[in-house]
């Protein structure tokens, strides 16, 4: 952004925070940092919604940063985000009307995944090594009150993401009313049980080399071991657990000098890191000590940007292919031929890079629903497609690739327009656009025998012409391709045609 | 895991199919079919005509090229009745051999009878009933008859519909006279098979018809389709409706058979035999309709091909429950963790035992609940997050057997309500069921959300379960020698449903 000041708001599951910087020439200074502890998160975890007069409480704190806001003469150069705490309650838009209305604050809630992107972007801007830690293999964690996100990274790709709700606060509420002597064993199972399910749906044996956590956890662990340097160790935190395992907030808080509602999460957090050390077979979890409202800031302000974003993307997509035993060679070369088609008739269709790589997943993913049956498999392929949660992808976007998906196939009699009504209406041509190149594209491999090896594209004033050098008369793929091409006709309004010509002939 | 391939060449089309094996189960990745009509040539003359090898061959290369791509421990290629007839045969397998590197095995009617047997095993749960399973092919037809379970005898007959309509067909539409010769040549063999077989299976009691191929198959779509029925591996259709079907199209010329909704136009002049052939039992053995089954040779050979490498899928294990351990087969598809599978599934008929009679259930529901217990995770393989809704897609998905449509929307209804919101009328599909089907849902959901709930830790720790009913209140009273943290804070979440669809408060004590 340029230069001059910014404002984030963070109302998380414990505490509401603010950070306001000056940016200038790229540099950022801290001018103030304020926390407001008021646990929303007890409210939401455990009855499914926030007080009257928590809200009210809340309102209040959202004054309070209004008015800095206005000291500070910002404007609309803030930005203000929410988390679990607000994002689960039943009442979260009342929450956030009210809060408009008596602070004139636009609120935005984040969906987990968005929240797990940006904790990513900021820890991987933080931490220099980071790509070289992905691409050998890294456990990222945010640990927070209300959820751990947990992403595996490995050679570029993203082979696990989740946000799981098992965060310290919620746990603590789930067995708050068990006794002293008995909790920690039930935090035990609890917390065991979350990791052994994790481990139960990867296909193989992890061989990760780091672990990488952030989020409120860390500040709480690095004030009472105060580490001076960027990790934690096993032994350092199974001594401190087995010190405390038995004993009650009330005497955690009197042994350690800490606030009482960070007593009350301090053993699930140790239960925590210490299962996930046992999970990624580790001794250390380094961390960064980048908080996420500073962590906002970069982010809003484009000061942190993702580099090898597109390929993580792609390598993520063909790992995800595999899972589903996918035709790997198809998929590659479908994609290939897509982004050809996609470069080649530009002037045609106006797109951007953006909708280049949602063309490029769907190539890479239209079949995947073979898994399920052969049957109706592009239903499935949409299914599948649709229930994927990757950090850095919106749903909205998630749903275009599920949706070229769905259309890759011509099924007779069918129409799509329940799926399309569902997409706002700059999205509806996109996708005809899209699933116009993906179908062409995957008629130029119907055999999946990869005959076609490659084709040039002439654009003429009323037709194209696909030319393709292939390796044997392909009848299948002019079969489908006269089949799967009448979209596009319909779609761009031009007549496509394809010549092939066998390669040494 | 590998995987494995079986080619079928038959008298009307050459299918391919490749199959991935996993620990307890496979998975079709490929199947690929070719209407090639190779019969027709052999029927009429006795020999394959070079133009029917050379069609053969491009085929076969064809199927290789797809088989290149793929890495494929092995490789199965079994040949029938346009084989077993044809003089050049032996210089045709030859040919393959040179032209493809193929082996080509010709195997007997009976052989083949036998592994059309296989296949239907896999899809249908025949421990307590006799049955009849009749694979109309081009030039022959395979029945092989099974009493609970077992083979009792497999036949083969030159029935073939190809072979037949070429024999007596001669005219366009057919001649009041070829139809009556035709159906009573069809008559005259089906007794003739039956007689001199050592058990006379048109005179023995059958409970089900089973039909596989693609003709028979064509005409349970005609009629799923006609009633907007979902479509599904196994289909079932009304005698009447195949009556009405064959004189719908006995006078029509090919032509206008061709035009008839959804009939297959490849098989617009061979499917009258069958349609005949296939009525001409029913009447026999009294059965009012009969079951389609979409597999055959192909997926007899496949199976067949897995026992020759050691592995018996769990449905040949468990000869007693074919429904129960195709179950087991979907479940590891899709990684389920079985022992906790089984462990709930095992507590909920503790539950249902003791709740059934107050709750009016029967064993029909148990059946329900036993296939939604065992699979009610699977969604787990999509995502941990709303994982019961992906169940209840994959469920829905799936070929499970042994149930009807209607029984497997319920299931896999049940299956979704195992945790998170109770029922809702505003729910996508469990609005459009009956109220009885939504309250049967209700109840048995609610057995298996307590039962899922009891096995919260995933370790097994609940040995039984005694359970205690009074006026206002049940009481579950666990045995175990374990601390039951977890178990007892999946209670308190999960006992809500149950609560409901009994109206009694629900302790664990």
């Amino acid at each position: 952004m340029k230069n001059g000041l910014f404002a984030v708001i963070n109302i998380g599951a414990s505490a509401f925070r603010m950070h306001i910087s000056e940016y200038a020439n790229g540099h950022e200074k801290l001018l103030e940092y304020l926390v407001k502890p008021l646990s929303l998160g007890r409210d939401t975890f455990s009855k499914g919604y926030i007080s009257l007069e928590n809200v009210y409480k809340s309102t209040k704190i959202l004054e309070s940063f209004k008015n800095k806001i206005d000291e500070y003469r910002i404007g609309k150069n803030y930005c203000a985000v929410c988390t679990s705490g607000v994002r689960e309650a039943q009442n979260r838009y009342f929450f956030l009307d009210h809060a408009k209305i008596h602070t004139g604050l636009d609120i935005k809630i984040l969906n987990s995944y968005e929240e797990i992107y940006i904790k990513f972007l900021g820890i991987k801007h933080n931490i220099e090594q980071f790509s070289a830690y992905e691409e050998k293999g890294l456990l990222f964690a945010n640990i927070s009150s209300g959820n751990i996100a947990l992403s595996i990274h490995k050679g570029e790709k993203i082979i696990f993401s989740a946000s799981l709700p098992y965060g310290s606060l919620r746990v603590n509420e789930i067995f708050k009313d068990v006794s002293v002597l008995k909790k920690y064993k039930a935090y035990e199972q609890y917390i065991y049980n979350m990791f052994y399910t994790i481990r139960s749906s990867l296909p193989f044996k992890l061989n990760l080399f780091y672990i990488i956590s952030s989020g409120s956890s860390i500040d709480l662990l690095t004030d009472i071991i105060k580490s001076k340097r960027d990790c934690l160790k096993r032994k350092t935190l199974e001594e401190l657990y087995h010190r405390l395992r038995t004993k009650n907030s009330n005497e955690i808080v009197k042994e350690l000098g800490i606030r009482s509602s960070d007593a009350e999460v301090l053993l699930p957090v140790l239960i925590i890191y210490l299962n996930m050390m046992d999970f990624a077979g580790k001794d250390r979890i380094y961390f960064s000590k980048y908080s996420f409202p500073y962590i906002l800031s970069l982010y809003y302000t484009s000061n942190i940007r993702d580099r090898g974003y597109n390929k993580r993307l792609r390598n993520t997509f063909y790992y995800i292919g595999d899972r589903y035993g996918f035709d790997r060679s198809h998929a590659k070369i479908v994609s290939s031929f897509s982004l050809k088609l996609f470069d080649s008739l530009k002037q045609m269709h106006l797109l951007k890079l953006k909708e280049r790589l949602l063309l490029e997943g769907s190539a890479i993913l239209h079949d995947i629903g073979y898994f399920i049956d052969a049957e109706h498999h592009e239903e499935h392929s949409y299914y599948i497609t649709k229930s994927l949660n990757y950090p850095g992808l919106s749903k909205g976007d998630i749903n275009i690739i599920a949706i070229i998906n769905f259309m890759h196939r011509e099924v007779p009699g069918r129409d799509y327009d329940t799926l399309i009504s569902s997409l706002p209406v700059e999205k509806r041509l996109l996708v005809f656009k899209l699933a116009s190149l993906l179908r062409v594209a995957d008629s130029l491999d119907s055999s999946h025998m990869q005959l076609i090896k490659d084709f040039t594209v002439t654009v003429d004033v009323d037709s194209i012409i696909i030319k393709a050098r292939t390796l044997k008369h392909p009848f299948l793929e002019h079969l489908a391709f006269d089949k799967k091409s009448k979209m596009f006709i319909e779609t761009f309004g031009v007549k496509i045609f394809l010549e092939t010509k066998i390669l040494y002939e | 895991m590998g995987n494995i391939a079986v080619i079928d060449i038959g008298s009307n089309s050459i299918r391919m199919q490749v199959s991935e094996f996993l620990e307890k189960s496979y998975r079709i990745v490929d199947d690929y079919k070719e209407l090639t009509r190779i019969g027709d040539d052999v029927f009429e003359k006795g020999y394959f005509s070079e133009k029917t090898i050379r069609k053969i061959i491009d085929v076969l290369k064809l199927m290789k090229r797809l088989l290149d791509n793929r890495k494929i421990e092995v490789l199965n290629i079994v040949a029938t009745e346009p084989f077993r007839e044809a003089k050049n045969s032996i210089d045709v397998v030859n040919l393959i051999k040179k032209e493809c590197e193929f082996d080509v095995d010709i195997i007997s009617g009976e052989q083949e009878a036998y592994l059309i047997y296989l296949a239907a095993a896999a899809n249908f749960q025949m421990s307590h009933l006799k049955a009849l399973v009749v694979d109309i092919g081009g030039g022959s037809t395979e029945f092989s008859l099974v009493d609970k379970g077992e083979l009792i005898c497999a036949i083969s007959t030159k029935l073939g519909c190809s072979r037949v309509t070429k024999r007596f067909i001669k005219h366009d539409p057919p001649l009041l006279d070829e139809i009556f010769q035709l159906k009573n040549y069809i008559s005259r063999g089906l007794i003739k098979a039956s007689i001199d077989n050592a058990v006379d299976f048109l005179d023995t009691y059958v409970d089900i018809v089973i039909c596989t191929g693609g003709t028979m198959n064509n005409v349970a779509d005609i009629s799923y389709k006609e009633n907007s029925k979902s479509d599904s591996i196994v289909k079932y259709v009304e005698r009447k409706f195949l009556k009405k079907l064959t004189s719908d199209a006995e006078w029509k010329t090919v032509d206008e058979r061709m035009k008839m909704n959804n009939l297959e136009p490849k098989r617009a002049d061979i499917i009258l035999p069958a349609m005949m052939l296939v009525d001409l039992l029913l009447e026999k053995t009294a059965c009012s309709g009969f079951y389609s089954l979409r597999a055959g040779l192909r997926n007899g050979l496949t199976i067949s091909v897995l026992n020759n490498l050691g592995i018996e899928l769990p449905f040949q294990n468990e000869i007693k429950d074919v429904s129960y351990s195709r179950l087991i087969e979907i479940g590891n598809k899709f990684s389920f963790e079985e022992e906790h599978a089984r462990h709930v599934t095992d507590l909920a008929k503790i539950i249902f035992e003791s709740l059934k009679k107050p709750m009016k259930l029967n064993g029909i529901h148990w059946k329900l609940l036993e296939a939604a217990s065992i699979l009610h995770d699977i969604g787990n393989y999509i995502s941990y997050s709303s994982h019961h809704k992906h169940s209840y897609y994959l469920i829905k998905n799936s070929d499970i057997v042994g149930f009807n449509d209607n029984e497997i929307e319920m299931i896999a209804n049940i299956a979704r309500y195992h945790r998170r919101s109770l029922p809702k009328e505003g729910h996508e599909p469990y609005k459009n069921l009956s109220t009885i089907e939504k309250n049967t849902i209700n109840k048995l959901s609610g057995i298996l959300k307590v039962a899922d709930g009891l096995d919260r830790s995933h370790k097994s720790l609940i040995s039984d379960l005694k359970i205690e009913i009074r006026k206002q209140d049940i009481d579950i009273i666990p045995q175990s020698t374990k601390d039951l943290y977890l178990e007892r804070k999946g209670f308190v979440y999960k006992k809500d449903l149950l609560e409901k669809a009994t109206g009694k408060k629900i302790h664990l004590l």
